[in-house]
């Protein structure tokens, strides 16, 4: 009895975070995401310039000055990807949150209850699965009007059914389970079960895709400021200082240091997105079930 | 059977003889053939909303027009002195130049071999005014009528001698009356609601609408337009190309183009982008000041908004703008305007006469206009460049000139569509716009004045300041070079004391060619005139 109790501990402390954690790309991931959250929170006192001030010569390749050198208003490029990531961090955060919240929320009711509520929902999923995300989200941008918070709402628009789709499904597999149907013979509520018994289990899943779809996020919501629908000048937002940076190609800078905010913002959450399913999945040596 | 057969050798020498001959017709069909085989790339930033030529106003329909539809004037290469005849064989214009009898030459006829008559410049003369578009103020007080099969008389009520100049316009191309009519068109009072021909000339189907020497036949306002040449075109200079392919590139892409292109054209590079390509030896770089006036309004309409009619406010507005800032946006080569009339056009004001930026005196006006506080939205067409300028740099570099005075300024940029249109409803509060010349004459710029095209658009009704008015009036019947010249100055300068418009900057034209090209210069009426490029 010792002995077993001591294997589980063991595997939960060494055998099963720790090298989850230990991949070179979660570290990265990790680090980058961490970093750019940093960033994002301490912006004003990293920042060297005010982003919007146009107070320096316009168009200054990089330098010691200005690292990332100046855009063609004189704005410090450094201080506009540093204020960018003001935006397309927390944004990103919150619009994957809300989506992550009403897709659990579609998901876990059509799983829980079946039938009719299951029917509608999964085909109003459908419909929106059914057109290409970006088209769906500058269509909604473009009805809403142009601006940071319509862009958003139109990528919850066309986030929120994959979370739909993958809880109800565990939800639908959870339910069948032994204990959630005892819980539900002892009187348990419907709300009691799925929230008590059904939730810690789908967890672990929309939290990996959650991850996963923060980089979506970021490059979505880059992609609608960068066609003009989303952040709206004089604002610093990444993608938009691309599509001020595509204007002028023969200075480089102005496009190519927010291009690359966008690149590691991106790679970091699928490197961490990755980890996170790894971590949850039965099948890896460092993952949880039968793996050791 | 047997006289047909030979022998090997002599077999051979046929067949040496036989591909010779075949080499020789073939070469003989490569040189003796004046059948185009090039195609003619330009690259355009558009801002096209239609092709027919009656309806159509933008730099890009002239370029699509100036080859489908003959004028009755035209001009060659970049010259815009001097109105050249094209389907006008002669003239004479009455002494107070307000009667104009212009003959037609009479060999001319449409694509689809209808001759080209009296009574199709009549009915596309009518149908640009009965249209109310953005083009007929261009007729203005002109009544049209026919003298037999091949006069054509423009009677304007005020003395008018810009007339040739204004009919070299591609908004006065001569459209087939018969065909026109067919497919809904109309020339008679009412034609703003009755005529229904837009959607067909805007098609390939609307073949023989024209007399030029190229064909419409693909049209799209956000892709390309694709001319071909017309086969029955009556002049001498046939079309030279086998396709003319006109694209909506935004400038960089313009300037990655033209580095690799063949045939090809860009129109809308900045001074800064052409510095860029200067050295390259395949390439014809040419520069010069740009007819395209950018300025700022403020509506004068108190029904669009309380806040910009108010004098106070307008002044504060053009004395906060760091003009200088403001015209480095544009790159090198670009200047202040000192008032809406390009610097090289008659009665243009002097350089020095310019608004300078007074800070002081825009915060005191400011105050006193008690719109301080209060939030304005500066409307621009987001994604609109011209002469490598775009708007939306432009729109940020006057937000941040105006807050800096005190304005709380939010920028509101939409698609060039949505912001024409709304400007053009006059229902804008505070936007940027530009102006290009429809001729190169003065009389042009008096679409500014109280109650005319912009004036209007502005919300400046005809009686909001009878002293510019009054000068507009004089300016309209005042012939005499040096008089015109003192009167519109003195418009202008009215004009920058109480008008709702801010002149900002004049920006550089560069136009860039292929070397493997020939005829191709930069034409502020057409553009580029695809009907006089050739390849080399």
């Amino acid at each position: 009895m010792s002995t077993i109790a001591f294997r589980i501990r063991a595997r939960r402390r060494g055998g099963r975070l720790r090298p989850a954690w230990r991949q070179p790309l979660a570290l990265a991931g990790s680090v980058i995401a961490v970093g750019w959250l940093v960033v994002a929170i301490f912006a004003p006192f990293i920042a060297p310039h005010d982003p919007l001030a146009q107070t320096f010569a316009p168009s200054q390749s990089p330098s010691g000055a200005h690292l990332f050198g100046t855009d063609e208003l004189g704005r410090d490029v450094l201080s506009r990807v540093i204020y960018g990531s003001r935006v397309s961090v927390p944004v990103a955060l919150l619009l994957v949150s809300l989506a992550a919240l009403i897709g659990g929320l579609v998901g876990g009711l059509a799983g829980y209850f079946r039938g009719l509520v299951d029917g509608f929902s999964m085909r109003v999923v459908d419909l929106v699965f059914a057109f290409p995300p970006i088209i769906l989200a500058m269509v909604v941008a473009a009805v809403l009007g142009r601006g940071l918070r319509n862009a958003a709402l139109a990528i919850v628009v066309v986030a929120w059914p994959s979370y739909a789709r993958v809880v109800r499904g565990l939800v639908l597999s959870v339910g069948d389970s032994e204990y959630v149907e005892s819980a539900r013979l002892l009187g348990s509520s419907a709300r009691r079960t799925l929230f008590r018994d059904v939730l810690p289990n789908v967890a672990g899943p929309v939290l990996v895709l959650a991850t996963l779809d923060l980089a979506n996020a970021i490059l979505l919501l880059s992609g609608l400021s960068f066609l003009g629908l989303g952040a709206q000048p004089p604002q610093a937002e990444w993608g938009s200082m691309v599509a001020d940076g595509a204007q002028y190609f023969q200075w480089w800078w102005i496009g190519t240091f927010p291009g690359l905010a966008i690149f590691t913002a991106v790679l970091a959450f699928n490197f961490l997105g990755d980890s996170l399913r790894d971590l949850f999945d039965p099948q890896t040596s460092w993952g949880g079930g039968d793996g050791e | 059977m047997n006289r047909f057969r030979t022998r090997p050798g002599t077999r051979a020498a046929l067949a040496a003889l036989a591909i010779l001959a075949t080499a020789a017709v073939a070469s003989g069909a490569t040189t003796g053939s004046s059948a185009p085989s090039a195609t003619l790339v330009v690259d355009r930033s558009f801002e096209i909303k239609t092709a027919d030529p009656q309806r159509a106003f933008e730099p890009t329909a002239a370029i699509v027009d100036r080859g489908i539809y003959d004028t009755f004037f035209t001009y060659k290469g970049g010259d815009l002195a001097h109105p050249r005849p094209l389907l006008v064989q002669s003239w004479s214009a009455s002494r107070d130049a307000k009667t104009f009898v212009f003959r037609l030459r009479r060999n001319v006829h449409f694509a689809d071999g209808t001759p080209l008559t009296s009574a199709d410049a009549v009915f596309s003369f009518n149908r640009l005014i009965n249209l109310k578009g953005n083009p007929s103020f261009l007729l203005d007080g002109v009544t049209v009528s026919k003298r037999g099969k091949y006069a054509v008389v423009l009677h304007s009520k005020t003395p008018n001698a810009a007339l040739p100049s204004i009919l070299t316009n591609t908004s006065l191309g001569i459209v087939n009356s018969k065909l026109v009519r067919k497919h809904g068109g109309t020339s008679a009072a009412g034609g703003d609601k009755n005529d229904k021909a837009e959607k067909w000339l805007n098609s390939s189907a609307s073949r023989g609408a024209g007399s030029g020497p190229y064909l419409l036949q693909r049209y799209s306002t956000t892709s390309q337009i694709t001319l071909v040449p017309n086969p029955r075109y009556w002049g001498t200079r046939k079309a030279a190309f086998k396709t003319v392919v006109i694209r909506n590139m935004i400038a960089p892409t313009q300037l990655i183009n033209i580095q690799r292109g063949k045939h090809e054209v860009a129109i809308d590079l900045s001074a800064d982008q052409a510095q860029t390509i200067r050295g390259n030896k395949r390439l014809n770089v040419k520069t010069g000041p740009s007819t395209w006036i950018f300025w700022l309004f403020a509506n004068n309409n108190s029904a669009i908004s309380s806040i910009t009619p108010n004098k106070q406010f307008q002044t504060a507005v053009r004395y906060a703008l760091d003009y200088r800032s403001i015209v480095s946006v544009a790159g090198p080569g670009a200047i202040q305007a000192p008032g809406m009339i390009p610097s090289m056009f008659l009665g243009s004001l002097p350089r020095k006469e310019a608004i300078k930026q007074n800070l002081t005196r825009a915060k005191a006006a400011l105050a006193a206009s008690g719109a301080g506080s209060k939030t304005i939205q500066l409307e621009f067409p987001s994604d609109l460049t011209i002469n490598g300028v775009p708007f939306a740099s432009l729109a940020q570099r006057v937000q941040a000139n105006l807050q800096a005075a005190g304005f709380h300024i939010e920028l509101a940029g939409a698609t060039v569509g949505t912001w024409l249109q709304k400007y053009r409803d006059g229902k804008m509060a505070f936007g940027l716009s530009l102006w290009g010349p429809d001729y190169p004459d003065p009389l042009d710029y008096l679409a500014f004045m109280p109650g005319e095209l912009v004036g209007t658009r502005a919300g400046w009704p005809a009686g909001s300041d009878p002293a510019i008015e009054k000068l507009a009036a004089k300016a309209r019947i005042t012939t005499k070079a040096g008089a015109r010249q003192t009167v519109y100055r003195q418009i202008q300068r009215r004009l920058n004391a109480v008008g709702p418009f801010f002149p900002l900057l004049q920006p550089t034209q560069v136009f860039v060619s292929t070397r493997d090209l020939k005829n191709a210069v930069f034409n502020a009426q057409y553009q580029v005139d695809v009907t006089q490029v050739a390849p080399r």
